[in-house]
Formats: C-alpha cells, structure tokens, sequence
C-alpha cells in the first residue's frame, strides 16, 4: 500500500468510468485502482462495467464492413474527381 | 480514361497520404453512417460517398499525422446534420447542466441493478446483434453519438469532443447518460426475453 490519500466508495465509483477509459491521470487512476484492490464492493461493479463496455465493443468489431460494391464506387469516384481536378 | 480498365494493375489515387490515411478507415465510417442513419443501408451508402468525397476535395486541409479518423468522423456527422436540417439545440437544455460525477453514480447505477439480476453474465451473450442496434438506435440522437464513438469507434474523450463539436465534461455526462439509458434498454429487454432473473431478490 502507498501513502496515497484513499479513496471513499462514492469517490471511486464517480470516477469509474473515467478509470476505464482510460482517462484518468496516472495519480487519479492509481488511486482508484488501489480502491478497487481493497473493497469487495467496488471491484465487481467495476469487473461488470468493464464487461459491459468490453461487449458493446465486440458488437462494433462485429458489425458490418462497407460493402464491397460501395468501396469500389467511392474509389471510383475518388479517381474521378482526381482527374477532373487534378 | 485508362485507368479504369486497367485490369490487374490496380489504380492509385495520388493525392499524397489520402490511401495510407483516410481510406483504412472506410469500414469504421461506413458502421457510423449506419449508426447515425438508424440503419438505413441506402442513407449510410450515400452518407459514407459523401463524407469520402468531401474529404478528399479537402484533404489539403487536414493535418498529416493527426487522427484521420475523428476528422473524416465529424465530415460525416456534418453532412448528416446537415442532410437532416436537424435541431441540434433540441436537446441541449437536456444535457447541458448534467454532472457528470452523478451521471457516472447514475450510470454503474443502473449497471448494478442488471448485475444484481445476472451475476453471471448470461446477459452479454444472450442478446441478437439487432436487438442491440435497435437500443442503440433508440437513444437520443447526442447520447447514442457518444456511445457509439466511445464504447464501439473506441475514440478518446478528447476526439468525442472534436467530432461533437462540444466540451470534454459535456461528452461525459452525455456518455454516462447514453450508458445508462442504454443498459436500461437492454435490461428491460433481458427480463421481458427472460434472459435476466427480472426483479433483483
């Protein structure tokens, strides 16, 4: 454990989502992190949130790529416009 | 014109940087136009062409070696807007005061209830792709903007804020409120599909 000032629940849950973005300065993060270590509380809502962010994440790897015949258009059209203004 | 027909010899757009940068994102804007048209593949067709039209036209005006893929986000979502004559200030009074340290409770808030309710998890794996996008379709046009840029595109909140044309503190309690109405959505959805317990005991 550091000497780091601690962290109350409701401190550590206002910055949880900040924290699993990513957004945290390095001293916020580690401060939340050490919460989530200690308290039984925190650190399964934080496993949930986390899953939850990590499963909206996976349905965007999933989606749809740009139809072949759309991309062909566009490059097409990319090259037309290159020609008419070069 | 040759170069069309030039058979195996693939053409190459020569405007500097544009195929190394800009193209490699094709998919990602293509899955936004879809997004924001509410999944009207012939609107997001004709989104996604102009947004890469009007990127390369201006391309000399964006900064080499920034993100390409926020600025040809915000290309698409002003063309979008644009598309729509849509009231952006609708919802302003809605989200403008929020905190966003009580929409950040707010929102593990609601995440809580669903945990309560599915300890394991069986939520994340029950649900059809097209039910999610009808939740996600169904969120207020600036909530559902920066889930999907946050927690599918995978933007910082500093790229949000460029694309949404609004401060970083507004892109978070839109996004803790776009999460929370969305895991609200999805919730309502398990219990009535029977994938969560319904009514945490």
């Amino acid at each position: 454990m550091t000497d780091r000032p601690r962290l109350n629940c409701r401190e550590a849950v206002e910055q949880l989502w900040a924290y699993i973005d990513g957004e945290l300065p390095a001293g916020d993060a580690d401060r939340v992190h050490d919460h989530l270590e200690a308290c039984s509380a925190c650190s399964p809502q934080h496993d949930y949130q986390r899953a939850f962010r990590e499963f909206l994440k996976a349905q965007a790897r999933a989606g749809p790529a740009v139809p072949a015949d759309l991309r062909r258009r566009i490059f097409l059209r990319l090259l037309a416009e290159e020609e008419a203004r070069p | 014109m040759q170069r069309e027909a030039a058979g195996a010899q693939a053409p190459r757009l020569t405007k500097p940087g544009f195929e190394d940068e800009a193209l490699p994102w094709l998919d990602a804007v293509y899955r936004f136009s879809l997004r924001l048209t509410g999944g009207n593949e012939a609107e997001a067709d004709d989104l996604t062409q102009e947004t890469f039209l009007r990127a390369f036209r201006h391309w000399d005006t964006f900064q080499r070696g920034t993100n390409a893929r926020s600025w040809l986000f915000t290309i698409c979502r002003n063309v979008f807007l644009r598309s729509r004559e849509r009231q952006v200030r609708r919802n302003e009074s809605l989200e403008s005061e929020l905190d966003f340290a009580v929409e950040a409770v707010a929102s593990a808030h609601a995440l809580h209830e669903l945990r309560q309710d599915d300890p394991e998890r069986t939520f994340f794996r029950s649900f059809l792709d097209s039910s999610i996008d009808a939740a996600i379709a169904g969120l207020p046009d600036e909530f559902r903007d920066a889930v999907v840029l946050s927690d599918m595109e995978g933007l910082a909140y500093s790229e949000i804020a460029d694309v949404l044309g609004v401060p970083i503190g507004t892109v978070k309690s839109r996004l803790y409120r776009g999460r929370r109405l969305l895991a609200k959505a999805l919730h309502d959805y398990g219990r009535e599909m029977g994938y969560v317990r319904g009514g945490a005991t």
